[in-house]
């Protein structure tokens, strides 16, 4: 064999692709020239380090970015597919618009009458503007607390969604997206609150909250999100959790090594 | 992919999980920048959900994403080419990053993406492609729109050139 053969089959002899007589004619050609020799252990240990390299984990806000953008083409996608007329007598007809427009018509009517009221004088324009929006706010609210209970997941999503749009959201709010996730039947649903409350993870309340959540979920997405978002803010009491999803038996490969890697970079 | 294509959005999750982090450093090999290939790599997924009706039934989804990795890339690439032909700064560019790169890392690792960066664009994709990301030859010609053995004739120039300059450096 000559040195160029050996040399175009390098590859494949390091991969250990090639059957028994190449591979075989390619050793004893290797005992007697150094020149190929050495080349080959230059090759192995260039192809020996690429094999080392360790993947590198991208910042959270990818995940998170993804599922919003997922989210909003879920709802358009729901927006489309039902013919124009159809939406609009279901949107009426669905209970929680119903609540929305008697919110609205509240609102509508109280800001009338107090421009009709005589004798009052009126406020300025921005301290109403500052009152509506808190109204919005609040219907805002009423609408996300009325539409978790839905039967279909993607409204409770929507529901969920509407907690972005809530500025410093109450105990209520929380706790209503915390219960969600550790309740809701379906994943796609717990993972959106879970994607809402990683927002507010500067509150040490919340993040206590998250790390009991990890002791009881069982889904792998959700275990491995929760354990992402609580490592990335160096939340050291998720350690314990992790530990105990470590050695159970039952849980997937992946989901153990998110925890390894989590408690390595707490502790 | 195909049930996503079908209209079941929901089912794009677990391709994300499963990719994302792959082809992050796909990326992230490539351009050496950690904050454009985590846009590099949202784009990507937002194409896949966007263009989710172009996806053809009988290709494997894998190869379909890694096309449109690479066709992003290339873009990437002309791009940075039009900005850097007016500012001429290429090679302290590239200089620059290896320098960011975290103190502990070991000095080989360090020496082999400096080896890398010096490589034509083409040879560290397929190095990319094969080593890092562990695809197939038969994968990558797929990508490529080539055959098996033009990659493997392909590849072997690239690592011969690679372990050149590698052990010239020492």
């Amino acid at each position: 064999m000559k040195c160029e053969e050996v040399e175009s089959s390098m590859l494949d002899y390091l991969d250990k692709t090639l059957d028994k007589t190449q591979r075989e004619e390619i050793d004893r050609h290797l005992i007697t020239c150094e020149r190929c020799m050495d080349e080959v252990k230059e090759f192995q240990s260039i192809l020996r380090e690429m094999d080392e390299t360790e993947m590198e984990k991208p910042d959270e806000t990818l995940r998170i970015n993804f599922y919003h953008m997922l989210q909003t083409e879920i709802n358009k996608q729901k927006a489309a597919n039902k013919p124009l007329q159809r939406k609009q007598i279901s949107l009426w007809a669905s209970p929680w618009m119903k609540v929305a427009a008697g919110i609205a018509l509240v609102i509508a009517g109280a800001f009338i009458g107090r421009i009709f009221q005589p004798g009052v004088k009126t406020e300025s324009s921005s301290a109403q503007l500052g009152e509506l929006k808190s109204e919005v706010t609040e219907m805002k609210k009423m609408l996300m607390f009325t539409m978790l209970n839905e039967e279909s997941p993607s409204q409770r999503i929507k529901a969920v969604n509407y907690a972005d749009d809530i500025p410093n959201p109450d105990q209520k709010v929380i706790g209503a997206l915390l219960n969600t996730l550790n309740k809701d039947k379906n994943v796609n649903v717990r993972l959106a609150a879970l994607y809402s409350l990683a927002k507010f993870t500067n509150s040490q309340q919340v993040r206590d909250s998250l790390v009991k959540s990890l002791e009881i979920q069982n889904e792998p997405i959700i275990q491995i999100a929760l354990m992402n978002i609580l490592t990335e803010k160096k939340e050291i009491k998720a350690v314990e959790p992790m530990r105990k999803i470590m050695s159970e038996k039952n849980v997937m490969k992946e989901v153990k090594e998110t925890a390894k890697k989590g408690i390595e970079v707490l502790l | 992919m195909s049930r996503v294509k079908q209209g079941n959005l929901p089912e794009m999750s677990g391709l994300f999980e499963r990719y994302h982090v792959k082809l992050f450093n796909f990326f992230l090999k490539l351009t050496h920048d950690q904050s454009v290939s985590q846009d590099l790599t949202q784009n990507l997924f937002y194409r896949v959900i966007k263009y989710r009706q172009s996806y053809k039934d009988d290709n494997s989804f894998k190869s379909w994403i890694y096309q449109m990795a690479r066709n992003m890339h290339i873009d990437y690439c002309k791009q940075q080419k039009r900005s850097s032909d007016r500012f001429e700064n290429v090679e302290e560019y590239d200089e620059n990053v290896i320098d960011h790169k975290p103190v502990f890392e070991e000095e080989e690792f360090e020496r082999l993406d400096k080896a890398l960066t010096k490589l034509n664009p083409e040879q560290l994709e397929i190095i990319v492609l094969s080593r890092y990301q562990g695809l197939k030859y038969e994968e990558i010609s797929k990508i490529q729109n080539s055959t098996v053995a033009a990659i493997k004739v392909q590849m072997h120039r690239a690592i011969k050139q690679l372990r050149e300059i590698y052990f010239k450096q020492l």
